[in-house]
């Protein structure tokens, strides 16, 4: 009886891996295959194809290279694995089409040419060879700020030997340019070209970003042009401390410069313990509440005095003697 | 007020008797010398564990980071809870004319002023520097429910005071006339209470016009005294004290606890006092039903105050809750709950069980479980902080009584009792003008 469950159960095993093995087979038409990618993989588009991964893609198949995509049966493929690459770039389309399993399709949800751009995303990845496993060697930045005369405040940090970043205020256009240069084989400071670049300001809880939604991009002499927005809150004397950084740290390690400025709106120190209010101190009570306190307490002992000056007045009264 | 009134010739005789029967005891001190003596042994080692406390500080309790608010804080709310029966039988009670609580109402203010003197002292016991008490006057914020409590606990005590005193000056015109072998110093206070009582119609005006005013006034004081006790809770964000009903959940489990004590003080003083003709079986079978009222109004707070949050079961209150219902102090919670609380409802429901030997027992477990039940309103609490306890010795996760705490936690009682013995013997535990009064007794001789 015992061997007769065993044998059962082994069976059902088996059917259960066909069946699974079943499903990781996704086969799609030879004519979709063929389909060929009509989007240009600019810069612009990688970088709009990259944020359409975080958004889309991401939360499922992970960070492209970390194989860290969500458990899920049958697994969500790494972009940057071999069996992913190997797909034309029809065959990955035609899959964000029509979706499979947990994979919900995007045919509405994504514009065609979106897609292109992500699977151009996916492309540059492998092409540049940069991988994420790529070993970053940039250390953290120092930054230096000096002040120039022309209302010029600028920081630079060399990170290892590879990559330097350069931050400049120009407080008459209120602009930031960023410089980025990278170490050449001949051991020559180049202009870094096609390189995402933020600008953000330091806050208690991290940086915010202020570059807006166009993410900014070396140009061919290294340098991206920032406008800063007006009416940042600052210090109390309207200090604020501007970031310039690589925005791909996984390729390219933690490269950034950091230079005070002058741009804040001035924040003044609110000390809580000086408003009026119930988290005050004593002396800033709040009026209702005081007012209620000693009433209370006048009522309490007035009405308690006048019965003992009534009690005391009992002595009146006495007749015999 | 007299239901018939009676003749002058009768008027002396039965007021006679009854100054006779409630002075008496005053003056029989079978047995005093060795209770003094059992309350005298209390005081020296509690005195001696408060040293240890003073000396060495309150790391001698069990009181650490966490649990900062400890047994003590526990005691303090439950004297405060026993407190607020004298407005309870006098005032509410005596508001509505009814007139069983008269040889009762006495006894449930002596209670009453006993347990507010002392709430203030168990405060005191708590403080790690009781040097500063001072501060709390100079440097307390009116913001906090700390003030607030001390204020309206200061209120009570005066408040209650007069309401015990007023009612006595009758009395002690009568005290000053029976009792004058008494020692000087007592002879001098009959005197001084007295305030030239004559039993004169414009002097019964004031009387029970001022104790009329003075019984309104007591009840939205003693009210507040327990809500604002509740509030030092409930004001936190902490789960399990975070509650809106805190407030009418505490003021019902202070009844529940003060009926208890009252109903304790009306078995000692029937039968050691031998009042029986004044405290008989009608008056246990009323106070029988009152307990079973304020029982059943508080077993439907607990409801809400558990099943409640129970029911969501949200992450901070469940910790707490499955702490009290099934780990480490569902034992002492479901004693308190059941054997203190719900079964002696029930049982007290049956006229038959509405008997002083078995309610004597009755109101000993209710008491108890008013006690326990305070303890797990203080203290299970803190060991639930939102932030997750970590890396601290083992002795803050947890929270055992140490011995100085429990001699300081006896101490306080031992003082209520000792207030009470005096207390007793200086003055009638019951009312001689008013049972007079309700006996017929015309008013003009009593004096």
């Amino acid at each position: 009886m015992k061997i007769l469950i065993r044998y059962f159960a082994l069976a059902a095993s088996m059917l259960l891996m066909v069946t699974v093995q079943g499903q990781s087979t996704w086969t799609v038409p030879d004519a979709k295959k063929k389909t060929p990618n009509p989007v240009k993989p600019t810069t612009e588009n990688i970088s709009l194809g990259k944020n359409l991964y975080n958004q889309n893609c991401k939360s499922c198949h992970g960070d492209p290279g970390k194989n860290n995509g969500l458990p899920l049966t049958p697994k969500p493929v790494d972009p940057l694995s071999d069996q992913y690459q190997k797909q034309t770039d029809g065959e990955i389309f035609y899959k964000m089409q029509t979706g499979r399993g947990a994979m919900p399709n995007f045919k509405e949800t994504i514009k065609d040419n979106d897609k292109w751009a992500i699977i151009n995303y996916i492309r540059s990845l492998k092409k540049g060879g940069k991988t994420a496993e790529a070993e970053a060697t940039s250390e953290p930045a120092v930054a230096s700020a000096t002040n120039t005369d022309t209302l010029t405040q600028s920081a630079s940090s060399a990170s290892g030997n590879k990559m330097a970043i350069s931050l400049t205020i120009h407080t008459e256009d209120s602009t930031a340019s960023i410089y980025l240069s990278e170490l050449s084989s001949e051991g020559k400071r180049i202009p870094a070209a096609g390189v995402e670049v933020g600008l953000y300001v330091k806050r208690t809880f991290g940086n915010l970003p202020i570059f807006g939604d166009d993410i900014p991009v070396t140009d061919a002499n290294g340098v991206a042009i920032v406008k800063i927005p007006q009416g940042l809150p600052g210090d109390t004397i309207g200090n604020l401390n501007l970031i310039a950084a690589v925005i791909n740290t996984d390729q390219f390690g933690k490269v950034e410069a950091t230079v005070a400025a002058s741009f804040g709106v001035k924040t003044p120190i609110v000390d809580l313990t000086e408003e009026t209010a119930l988290w005050g101190r004593s002396k800033k009570a709040p009026a209702y509440l005081l007012i209620t306190y000693f009433s209370a307490i006048i009522i309490a002992f007035g009405t308690m005095g006048y019965v003992v000056k009534e009690v005391a007045s009992l002595r009146k009264y006495k007749k015999t003697v | 007020m007299a239901s018939t009134k009676l003749s002058s010739e009768e008027s002396r005789k039965v007021l006679d008797k009854i100054e006779t029967d409630l002075i008496r005891p005053m003056r029989s001190h079978k047995g005093l010398e060795l209770w003094l003596l059992f309350l005298g042994l209390i005081f020296i080692v509690g005195g001696y564990a408060y040293f240890i406390q003073l000396r060495d500080g309150l790391g001698v309790t069990a009181m650490r980071d966490y649990s900062s608010w400890g047994s003590y804080i526990a005691n303090f709310v439950f004297f405060v809870a026993a407190s607020l029966i004298g407005m309870f039988i006098s005032s509410v009670f005596g508001l509505l004319k009814i007139k069983w609580v008269i040889p009762i109402s006495r006894i449930a203010e002596m209670i009453a002023l006993a347990f507010a003197m002392w709430a203030g002292l168990v405060i005191v016991i708590d403080m790690g520097r009781p040097d500063r008490l001072h501060h709390v006057f100079l440097y307390g914020r009116f913001q906090s429910p700390i003030v607030w409590d001390i204020t309206v606990v200061t209120s009570y005590v005066a408040i209650s005071m007069l309401l015990l005193l007023i009612p006595m000056i009758p009395d002690a015109s009568i005290l000053k006339r029976r009792m004058s072998d008494a020692p000087k110093w007592q002879q001098m206070i009959y005197n001084l209470l007295t305030l030239g009582w004559d039993a004169q119609p414009e002097q019964y005006a004031i009387l029970k016009r001022s104790m009329r005013v003075l019984m309104i006034l007591i009840i939205p004081i003693a009210l507040s005294i327990h809500t604002v006790t509740s509030w030092l809770f409930a004001m936190t964000l902490r789960a399990g004290w975070d509650s809106t009903i805190f407030g009418p959940y505490f003021v019902s489990g202070a009844f529940v606890a003060g009926v208890a004590a009252v109903i304790i003080a009306m078995y000692f003083f029937r039968y050691n006092y031998k009042l029986g003709d004044y405290i008989t079986d009608y008056h246990f079978n009323r106070i029988g039903q009152v307990l079973v009222l304020v029982s059943a109004v508080y077993i439907y707070f607990n409801l809400n105050e558990y099943f409640v949050p129970a029911y969501k079961m949200r992450t901070a209150e469940r910790l707490h809750l499955e702490e009290m219902f099934t780990g480490h102090w569902a034992y002492m919670f479901w004693f308190a709950q059941i054997f203190c609380l719900a079964i002696p409802t029930f049982l007290l429901i049956f006229k038959k069980l509405r008997k002083p030997k078995i309610m004597l027992w009755l109101a000993v477990f209710v008491l108890i479980g008013a006690w326990l039940k305070r303890i797990l309103i203080v203290i299970p609490v803190q060991q639930h902080p939102y932030l997750p306890i970590q890396n601290v010795p083992d002795s803050f996760k947890e929270y055992h009584f140490t011995g100085i705490e429990i001699a300081l936690n006896i101490l306080p009682i031992a003082g209520v009792l000792l207030i009470i013995t005096i207390l007793a013997k200086l003055f009638p535990v019951i009312s001689v003008w008013e049972v007079a009064h309700e006996k017929g007794v015309d008013e003009t001789i009593i004096k």
